[in-house]
């Protein structure tokens, strides 16, 4: 049956092929969503010049001018670099960060007659372990792109991001250990599930409501893993000019600095799924919508539920970075160990503490 | 003997509880620049914007009458030029980028002229030294802050007598 | 039949990483590899349906013990004089004849296995629940006594690394 066929593609080949076009087109929108968010913030007015045909678009194209820009411009190589390493380190910040997204639900099932679409490209049982694992290895774009061009404030940058993606990862790890407690699962798409149901009748039962440290940890935490500001150490640029990519240029940077944006969108994908309801829509659930307006309404509307949650965290992110300044060293390396390490851990335990005392087991 | 206790740095200055878990100091400075945020988004496409920024080429920066912009030679009222070629600009210059070459008129009553006066703007650091040392007030300098060329680095006699207004005196 | 073909690809992949870890000049090449030799075995993991084990791999052993010592070669840097030459010693050809003798040996035992019909897995087979059962019922003991060796770790780095009171003032 040809419909098979479809169904088959469009799991297997389309849903892998347009999730990473997607994700970097958001990037175009993070960027503008910086810029102008930055500006607004700032007093100013930001980018509103570039247009196509006077189609300005309140600045939206400046992102793509930018990325055109790069494109044509120089590639520059120092002369000392280790040239191999020196091209690897882009491609090894950018997969990782595209791979993530992977595992992250967009949405329910969608069940058409006896096909059933899951809205998720792999839906792995052991889906939150896997981002933890692939975006480990996302650091060693940052130190090889330290180490390769053989330059001293280069050196410092991925020096800097491998002791504190190492710091905030153990920290980041266990502030989700409370989560899985709670929700007993680590495939992400049943946590998703699970936060639809109604705590005390009215209050979702979100993540960050049953785990509201947990949140709090995680958030910091993915601050630190994606060097948003207040934890940019690593390409500080008052200090170390711009730390790891520096020595880069033309399209080798703009992978560094696309790689930024999508992890900040990986990032805010798994907080959304894993702590404010993923495609869940409030006192809507699956069943509901599906019978007030079919099943492809339903989806959407939790396609776009997903994507206006992760957008609004995307926000954050930028909010946070134009409000507060950077962090020095030795905060970012006390606040990562003494406080939230103690605090993550401390969270466990309440956690598993608390079903016994309430006498849920 | 008086005896000094040592006080570490910290001591007696540590911040309130409040405001070393930081947190809710977060939160307020994320409220300001909410704040900012929603005044300026609600006055977006309208004129009374809150913004600071002046839109360059469309709008420009009045300002005040003693800028020191662009030079100008001035002109007597008869049209002929000010100047007499006595090079005290020259002397003044402190970044040296003003040339004169004097040249005699035929007539010997009307003393000399500046056959070339030449300015390298790309030197001039608009300090306003020759302005001052002119005896015969021809140098003055104008509001003009758009020098940028691709071709003129050196403003030459012409150029620095056609541009601007005839002088008020 | 697909699941074959990626085997030998991440196993032949795997084979030529662990070469160059100790073939590379250049230690971080050496530390590149070997994270490459990891992700091959991890690989493997999860085409066996081992899918926990794999991801713990990546994640611990490439994630962050591989970050470590990048860290580490990072701050030493080598320069290739620091290296050495490279030449043929005793040492060397005879260690390389004993890894040749293994695994020889080896592939002969295992060769007897090679064609061994393969059971149908338990569909809960490398899991997370399965895994943690198995950890905690069957093996509890072991378990723990390496949760203690690893706590005992941490509390000797710690110790080792604490400044004692007025130290190195």
């Amino acid at each position: 049956m040809w419909i098979d066929y479809l169904v088959w593609t469009l799991q297997n080949l389309l849903f892998p092929l347009v999730i990473p076009v997607v994700l970097l087109t958001g990037v175009i929108l993070a960027v503008w969503v910086e810029r102008r968010g930055a500006a607004f913030i700032q007093d100013r007015v930001g980018p509103n010049r570039v247009h196509i045909f006077g189609f300005r678009n309140a600045g939206l194209m400046q992102p793509i001018a930018d990325a055109l820009k790069l494109l044509v411009k120089e590639e520059f190589m120092p002369e000392k670099a280790d040239r191999f390493l020196f091209f690897l380190a882009p491609a090894l910040s950018m997969i990782p960060a595209l791979l993530t997204f992977m595992v992250i639900p967009f949405g329910d099932v969608l069940v058409l007659g006896k096909y059933e679409i899951p809205l998720q490209v792999a839906d792995l049982n052991v889906g939150v372990l896997f981002i933890f694992a692939i975006a480990s290895l996302g650091v060693f774009g940052v130190v090889l792109g330290g180490w390769s061009p053989d330059n001293k404030y280069s050196i410092l940058g991925g020096l800097r991001s491998s002791a504190q993606m190492i710091s905030y990862e153990i920290s980041m790890g266990l502030s989700i250990i409370g989560i899985l407690i709670v929700f007993e699962s680590v495939r992400l798409n049943d946590i998703v599930q699970m936060q639809g149901d109604l705590l005390f009748g009215f209050l979702p039962r979100w993540g960050i409501v049953v785990q509201p440290v947990g949140f709090l940890l995680f958030f910091i935490a993915a601050l630190a893993e994606t060097n948003r500001i207040p934890f940019d150490l690593p390409e500080a640029e008052a200090e170390i000019v711009a730390g790891y990519h520096l020595e880069y240029s033309s399209f080798k940077f703009s992978m560094f600095f696309m790689a930024e944006y999508v992890n900040m969108m990986v990032a805010s994908g798994f907080i959304v799924s894993l702590f404010l309801g993923g495609w869940q829509i409030p006192w809507a659930p699956t069943e509901m919508l599906v019978e007030w307006k079919g099943p492809l309404v339903a989806a959407a509307l939790q396609v776009g539920m997903f994507v206006f949650k992760l957008w609004f965290l995307m926000w954050v992110f930028v909010w946070i970075r134009w409000t507060l300044p950077r962090f020095r060293y030795d905060q970012l390396m006390s606040l990562g160990w003494r406080v939230m390490l103690p605090l993550a851990l401390a969270n466990i335990f309440v956690t598993s503490i608390v079903p016994f005392v309430l006498g849920v087991y | 003997m008086i005896k000094i206790k040592p006080v570490s740095p910290l001591e007696g200055k540590r911040y309130p509880l409040r405001e070393r878990v930081y947190l809710i100091e977060i939160l307020k400075g994320m409220g300001l620049t909410l704040k900012h945020l929603v005044r300026n988004l609600a006055t977006y496409p309208t004129k009374n914007r809150t913004v600071v920024t002046i839109q360059y080429p469309e709008e420009k920066r009045e300002y005040s009458p003693r800028f020191r912009g662009k030079h100008r030679l001035k002109k007597n009222p008869d049209g002929s030029m000010r100047c007499v070629a006595c090079k005290l600009c020259v002397e003044n210059c402190p970044s040296h980028c003003i040339f004169v070459e004097p040249d005699a008129y035929p007539d010997p009553s009307r003393g000399n002229y500046p056959k070339r006066y030449e300015i390298d703007i790309t030197r001039c650091i608009f300090c306003g030294f020759c302005v001052e040392a002119c005896p015969k007030d021809a140098i003055e300098m104008t509001e003009v802050s758009e020098m940028g060329d691709s071709v003129r680095a050196v403003f030459d006699r012409d150029f620095l007598l056609a541009d601007g207004k005839e002088p008020a005196s | 039949m697909i699941q074959a073909i990626f085997f030998y690809v991440f196993a032949a992949s795997a084979v030529v990483m662990a070469l160059a870890v100790v073939s590379a000049r250049n230690p971080i090449y050496s530390a590149m590899a070997l994270i490459g030799c990891l992700l091959s075995v991890a690989s493997i993991f999860a085409l066996q349906s081992a899918h926990l084990m794999a991801l713990l791999q990546v994640m611990v052993y490439a994630g962050a013990i591989m970050v470590l010592i990048l860290f580490v070669l990072m701050l030493l840097n080598l320069s290739p004089q620091e290296l050495g030459e490279r030449r043929v010693t005793v040492r060397r050809v005879t260690g390389a004849y004993l890894i040749g003798a293994i695994v020889t040996l080896l592939m002969v035992r295992l060769t007897k296995h090679l064609w061994a019909p393969a059971s149908a897995l338990d569909p809960n087979f490398g899991t997370i629940e399965e895994v943690g059962m198995i950890l905690y019922t069957k093996y509890l003991l072991p378990f723990e006594m390496v949760s203690l060796l690893l706590l005992a770790a941490i509390i000797g780095a710690v110790v080792l690394t604490r400044k004692e009171k007025g130290d190195g003032q």
